[in-house]
């Protein structure tokens, strides 16, 4: 167990972000890159394990936000982790944009029950329900969907609600009066990622690379 | 020198193996059928697509080719031109084995790689040569002095040729929307039924277009009550003729303007069997070259040859930072 290190990708919104677990210490680089992932994100992996004195072949396994969010952004994460897993023989863990958004939240503000509502573009939002489980790690209580901003219904419990959703359409959404509090400015990173990831490794939830595929959510693309 | 070549600009997704000693050690491709029932390609649907196929054509080629990490010496990747999101999976891949490999990569230019693919065949042109390429995006004549070395001679002011025969194929309402059924279907045409005009070609220069012998197509068929198959036929063969007719007529005025002998053609309309015929008939004491028939549509045995050429040139990129270019011109 002691000898883990896991390098994760965050690529799926405007900010790019790469961390690494190098036996529990987790270190990231991140930036508001909108349209340079592809520039910046090997750089960053690189610079991180410069920085922890590793090299690429210690890697153990890579981990990646892999939807719903930016197709685009999706698919630099996709293409990096699955050439990373293949190339290196080691691999690859799938994890959810919007848990990864959860687990933010709970990282930030230590909050262990959050409704999350990305934006979808499009008037719609792609919408999550997480609350804190075991090892401190938000887990799903529904499945990720998709929804029109009309059709947008928030649990009718107390909870949190994050994402960069609510000021998308803040005109739009109305927050009922049991939600304790609002954060809009969080969004997935790395070392979210990197926190599910690291458990799911050990639950051996890892797919080969070539089963890194991006969970668009949105398939109606034509 | 082995180099893996990797290509997704389009609706292909492929990988290859070139070796400089032992030649083209594999090749796989994979064309997407997503784009059928749209009539046209889908850029989001392309893009998804390669991110399902493109690794599993690379490890196929690896394997075909018996090669591992240590024998593979760069990787090169089409660049441009091409769909953004397309060619982001390919270029993103490539630069990320190559990372991993500690390896060099090279972009390539698509077009750069569609002209260089006759230089697979045992019967490889030496340069100067003229170039016709031909393909669903483009439609140029460019002299080629040396490889790298490339003088624009000529190029369509609007649609490619390729983008004209898929619109045919379109219009008379073919199982597939490409030139390929256009060209199956004038077999059966009637030589002397239609004629259409031959665009620019009364002028000197080696400029093309298209679109104005396509509106002309659409025009006489929507005339015809009540098509037949025998019509679309005979109007497939007229079209076909009108551009191949063109196509070779500048190519012969580009041969005499440059004073050169041999002419290399590329591209998907390379494709074409009567292109090649009436290119054989009209160029009598020239010589022409053309990459086998699988390799004049997108394909990465291109990609990997151009990759080596660019690498033994001294060109190799060792930077983490990806940037595709979707208007990369080769000229
Ligand atoms: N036998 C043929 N006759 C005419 N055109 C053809 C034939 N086969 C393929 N094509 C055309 O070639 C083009 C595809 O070539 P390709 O080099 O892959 O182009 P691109 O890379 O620009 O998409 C299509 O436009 C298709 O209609």
């Amino acid at each position: 167990m002691g000898n883990l290190q896991i390098l994760s990708f965050e690529t799926s919104s405007s900010i790019c972000s790469v961390a690494l677990d190098n036996k529990s210490v987790v270190s990231q680089l991140s930036e508001q890159s909108a349209n340079r992932h592809t520039e910046v994100v090997l750089g960053f992996a690189q610079k991180l394990l410069d920085e922890a004195g590793l090299r690429l072949s210690d890697v153990s396994a890579v981990s990646w936000s892999a939807g719903p969010g930016s197709f685009t952004g999706l698919r630099v994460g996709a293409s990096v982790v699955q050439s990373l897993g293949f190339a290196l023989k080691i691999p690859v863990i799938n994890v959810s944009t919007l848990q990864a958004l959860a687990q933010e939240a709970y990282i930030l503000h230590g909050i262990d029950d959050v409704f999350v509502a990305m934006d979808a573009r499009m008037s719609e939002i792609y919408c999550g329900y997480y609350k804190l489980g075991s090892n401190n790690l938000m887990q799903p209580e529904i499945d990720d969907y998709l929804v029109s901003v009309e059709k947008l219904s928030i649990p009718n419990c107390k909870t949190y609600i994050a994402g960069n959703a609510l000021s998308e359409y803040e005109e739009n959404i109305c927050i009922p009066s049991n939600i304790v509090g609002k954060f809009d400015d969080i969004f997935p990173t790395a070392r979210a990622v990197s926190a599910i990831a690291k458990y799911k490794f050990y639950k051996n939830e890892t797919c080969d690379p070539i089963k890194a595929i991006p969970n668009y959510i949105r398939n109606k693309v034509v | 020198m082995k180099v893996l070549g990797i290509e997704t600009s389009c609706d292909e997704s492929a990988a290859a193996i070139y070796c400089d000693k032992d030649g083209l050690l594999s090749h796989k491709v994979y064309s997407q059928t997503v784009h059928s029932e749209h009539g046209g390609v889908v850029p989001e649907l392309a893009a998804r697509d390669h991110i399902r196929k493109t690794l599993g054509l690379i490890e196929d080629a690896l394997s075909e080719a018996k090669c591992s990490k240590d024998d593979v010496d760069a990787i090169a990747y089409t660049a441009g031109p091409g769909l953004a999101g397309a060619l982001l999976v390919g270029s993103m891949m490539g630069k990320t084995i190559a990372y991993a490999w500690n390896k060099p990569s090279i972009a390539v230019n698509h077009m750069e790689g569609h002209l260089l693919a006759p230089m697979l065949e045992d019967s490889a042109p030496k340069p100067p040569f003229v170039a016709l390429i031909v393909s669903g995006g483009h439609t140029m004549l460019v002299d080629v002095q040396q490889i790298g070395e490339y003088r624009l001679l000529g190029e369509t002011v609007d649609d490619a040729a390729g983008e004209a025969f898929d619109k045919v194929a379109r219009l008379l309402n073919l199982g597939k929307y490409t030139g390929s059924e256009v060209a199956k279907i004038a077999e059966l045409g009637d030589k002397k039924r239609f004629k259409f005009p031959r665009p620019m070609t009364k002028t000197r220069n080696l400029d093309f277009s298209f679109s104005g012998l396509k509106t002309k197509v659409l025009y006489e068929y929507q005339s015809i009550e009540n098509p037949v198959e025998q019509d679309k036929a005979d109007i497939a063969w007229a079209f076909q003729e009108a551009v191949i007719e063109t196509l070779v007529k500048k190519c012969k005025l580009a041969l005499q303007d440059t004073r050169l002998n041999a002419l290399v053609l590329a591209g998907g309309v390379g494709a074409n069997k009567y292109l090649r015929q009436r290119l054989a008939e009209e160029l009598g004491d020239n010589s022409v070259f053309y990459p086998r028939i699988e390799f004049c549509t997108d394909n990465a045995a291109m990609i990997a040859y151009a990759g080596w050429w660019n690498l033994s040139q001294g060109r190799k990129d060792l930077s983490l930072a990806v940037k595709v270019k979707p208007r990369w011109k080769l000229v």
